[in-house]
């Protein structure tokens, strides 16, 4: 019942949400706080505690899982659901950030396709790629463990692909850090970045899994324990920040350190409410701590600042509760007891290191056609994405290996086929692109700069057209053939028969790799550079 | 018969509540599109208004001459300028040279307000500065499609088409010279095209001083045109010939016999203490050497 309430309210938190969305991308990121200074705000800041929560799922279904802590399998479920739902909503906001959202796909790594690259030194690119990976292997992993209730031999995937997910979320988070540290701002420099962002992550995520677990009516011991462990370990962090950057929030420290220690107390402890209070007050902290690293600056929030809490909420609520419930109706309760207690045989190591070693050859071969495409880019800075690469297709491999042993086959090529094209569309779309050209309304070219009296076509044709077209109209090949495919060379058949009017528009409006020149040439003298062509054709030998 | 009209009901209240969301949705084409002016005089409101802000400065610190580049080590070319702080008074009709050559729009109130001007001059406490062109550039480094970019004459130059917008630039940018169109200058009739050689940019993308490489790359074509080796000689962006007291000087910093070289000589070079260990191009000159 309190699962149905929640999603109800964050459907209902959603209609503010859409409203800011719709607001800010009208608006641009003129509509929320930002001052002279900082370029990125509240998004990336939001982005940021997202991801964190993420990872805690991924934390209690995959590394717990590896690690063979027993109570893991009470909570693993909701716990993956929460990862989608948050990685979701966290996918939003750079989106959202982004000058112009609807370019986004130029950071698909696609090498010098359309003559556009990726700069693969950019922690951006690193971030948009381990982040779809993320996101994907949460999806497998969840499949996985949903699917292993109708079929028990699929837990015998579930440890080899908990495997690819754990260094993937250390990673992914890593990067997330780099995006800060690699720059040249003094208070983002610090090699503890990485750690500090991992240990924020986590003990936000930790708070994030003890209220859901405690909505599923559970009480995990373990979780409270850990709750205080990380307080600790992130208090360590802060002390360092204040020593090395002198940084410190007394608003943070409260409800980031003081508060959880409340958990010491036992008939505190032992009271419901007071958990997810004291789990409440460290999500917050978690988040207000975001806010401050990404804008240190006191610029002044406009509701769209504030409207991001009911999209990221409204969002994770709907995902999390709507999913939560669909997965009960179809799996009732079964899903958390019964699934690992299933004894299968484990993993044979062989086809874990075949797989494993297709990621990694599939990865290698990536960045070998990256590199041999766009020789400028230093390899190094193909570290970061070569992981998740690598992940990815093992992770795929994995699944793949591990729903054909239950899935018919015509069933399985059936699915793998809708995926082929539906990522062939995707694909098609990004490489077709949107226009990279400007289209200017000629109506604001003032034409002030413009001679009164027309200047005579040879001066224009010297000055204008022969540094490609050639003095004697027979195209100045040295340099055309640098730069651009040779156009036809010119005779009088064909002025004929294109037309004077065609013509001027294609001097006009430019065509092909032919520049516009309106502003520059009136029309009258299009007209009359036109006749001149004209006798420049006459006078071909 | 009751089940399926609440299930109806149930469809019907989701059809009506998302038509309603669908309605109320901003209009983007609400206010009539305000006439593009090209008057001057407003640009030079704008500027005095820019200028009363207290921007601060920073020290500035001695550093080399700029040499070659260590991307482009064989270019003979390497471009520049040099901002002679002893005549400069900060009279600001660099800044209206600038966004005259350059279609800088102007902004509206509310970002005035903010500070946030297109402008890609700025004088702070009466200096003027811009970007540095710095050979080892941050902003290019974490630019992720490539939009800033090294060009091998020394430029770290923008590509408008490629900008998506993402700011990490202008994050990265330690003398925070790179400006962000916040608004859409031209569908607020704020920008007009006194240039046609330079696009108007649109809302979402980042921007900041070009050296005015439409008038290097026109000058680079007819020297390619007629076959000769181009050293850039002759060419000035805008702020250079506007300078009424002559402190900003363009050139060359690979040619020994260009104006920038030859200003130089003999004088103290100096950048800002936050890009200092970038090896900018554009440097100030204060005193003797």
């Amino acid at each position: 019942m309190i699962l149905r309430i929640l999603f109800i309210v964050g459907l209902v938190l959603c209609v503010p949400a859409v409203f800011v969305l719709d607001h800010a991308l009208t608006v641009g990121p003129a509509s929320w706080a930002l001052d002279q200074t900082t370029f990125w705000g509240t998004p990336i800041a939001n982005f940021v505690f997202w991801i964190g929560l993420a990872h805690a799922g991924t934390f209690f279904s995959a590394m717990l899982l590896v690690l063979n802590v027993k109570w893991q399998k009470r909570i693993a479920f909701p716990a993956e659901i929460s990862t989608i739902a948050a990685l979701f909503v966290a996918a939003i906001f750079p989106l959202i950030h982004l000058g112009i959202p609807q370019r986004f796909y130029l950071m698909f790594p696609m090498g010098l396709f359309r003559h556009l690259y990726v700069n693969m030194e950019s922690p951006l690119v690193w971030d948009f790629i381990a982040i779809l990976v993320y996101l994907c292997l949460s999806i497998f992993f969840l499949l996985i463990h949903a699917g292993s209730l109708r079929f028990p031999s699929l837990v015998a995937f579930r440890r080899p692909l908990a495997w690819v997910l754990f260094p993937l979320v250390l990673w992914v988070h890593t990067i997330v850090s780099l995006d800060f540290a690699i720059t040249l701002i003094p208070t983002w420099q610090g090699a503890y970045f990485p750690i500090y962002f991992i240990v924020g992550a986590l003990f936000s995520g930790i708070a994030l899994v003890l209220i859901l677990s405690e909505l599923e009516g559970r009480r995990l011991r373990r979780l409270e324990d850990l709750l205080i462990a990380f307080s600790w370990g992130l208090l360590a962090l802060w002390i360092w920040e204040l020593m090395t950057k002198e940084i410190w929030c007394p608003e943070i420290l409260f409800f980031g350190f003081l508060v959880p220690q409340l958990l010491w107390i036992r008939p505190l402890r032992a009271i419901p409410t007071i958990r997810v209070v004291i789990a409440m007050s460290v999500i917050f902290a978690l988040w207000w701590e975001r806010i401050k690293l990404v804008m240190p600056s006191d610029s002044e929030w406009t509701p769209v600042d504030y409207g991001w809490i009911a999209l990221g909420w409204g969002g994770f609520m709907a995902i999390y509760f709507g999913l939560r419930l669909v997965t009960k109706r179809i799996f009732s309760d079964r899903i958390d007891t019964i699934s690992t207690e299933v004894s299968v045989e484990p993993f044979p190591k062989k086809r874990m290191a075949l797989y494993w070693g297709a990621g990694f050859s599939a990865a290698l071969l990536f960045v070998a056609w990256f590199i041999l495409r766009v020789p400028t880019v230093p390899w190094v800075r193909m570290v970061p994405v070569f992981f998740p690469l690598m992940a990815l297709v093992t992770g795929f491999l994995i699944v793949v290996d591990a729903f054909s042993r239950v899935l018919n086959r015509r069933v399985l090529f059936g699915l793998l086929g809708g995926l082929g094209i539906i990522l062939g569309i995707f694909g098609g779309l990004i490489y077709q692109g949107g226009k990279t050209t400007f289209d200017e309304s000629p109506t604001i070219i003032t034409t002030e700069k413009m001679p009164a009296i027309p200047r005579p076509a040879e001066v224009i044709w010297k000055s204008r057209c022969a540094s490609c077209h050639g003095e004697d109209g027979h195209l100045n090949r040295k340099f055309v053939h640098e730069f651009y495919p040779l156009p036809r060379d010119i005779s009088v058949s064909r002025f004929d028969s294109l037309g004077v009017d065609s013509l001027s528009k294609v001097i006009l409006d430019g065509r092909a790799f032919m520049g516009a020149y309106r502003g520059r040439i009136s029309e009258s003298e299009a007209h009359s550079l036109i006749e001149y062509m004209r006798t420049l054709a006459k006078e071909a030998p | 018969m009751d089940q399926s009209r609440r299930n109806f009901l149930k469809v019907a209240s989701l059809v009506l509540g998302g038509l309603a969301l669908w309605g109320c949705r901003r209009d983007k084409n609400f206010a009539p599109t305000p006439k593009a002016s090209s008057d001057i005089s407003l640009w030079k409101i704008e500027i005095k208004q820019a200028m009363q802000r207290n921007i601060s400065l920073g020290d500035l610190v001695p550093i080399k001459i700029p040499g070659p580049l260590l991307k482009f080590s064989k270019e003979i070319n390497r471009f520049g300028m040099s901002i002679d702080l002893d005549i400069c008074n900060g009279c600001g009709e660099c800044i209206l040279a600038c966004m005259l050559e350059n279609n800088i729009p102007r902004v509206n109130d509310n970002e005035a307000q903010k500070g946030r001007f297109m402008h890609w001059i700025e004088m702070r406490e009466g200096v003027p500065v811009m970007c540095s062109h710095c050979g080892d550039a941050p902003c290019e480094k974490v630019c992720p499609t490539g939009a800033a970019v090294a060009s091998p004459d020394g430029m770290s130059a923008m590509i408008y088409p490629r900008c998506i917008g993402s700011r990490y630039c202008g994050a990265n940018c330690p003398s925070k010279t790179r400006k962000f169109n916040y608004t859409d200058a031209r569908a607020e009739g704020l920008s007009a095209k006194f240039n046609p050689e330079v696009p108007l940019r649109n809302r979402g993308v980042m921007e900041k001083c070009s050296l005015c490489v439409q008038r290097l790359q026109n000058d680079r074509l007819l020297a390619k045109t007629l076959g000769k080796e181009w050293r850039g000689m002759g060419v000035q962006s805008a702020c250079a010939m506007a300078c009424p007291k002559k402190a900003i000087v363009f050139g060359n910093w690979l040619d020994s016999e260009s104006p920038l070289s030859q200003a130089v000589r003999g004088r103290g070079v100096y950048t800002l203490r936050s890009i200092a260990g970038l090896d900018p191009s554009v440097v100030y000159l204060v005193g003797r050497a």
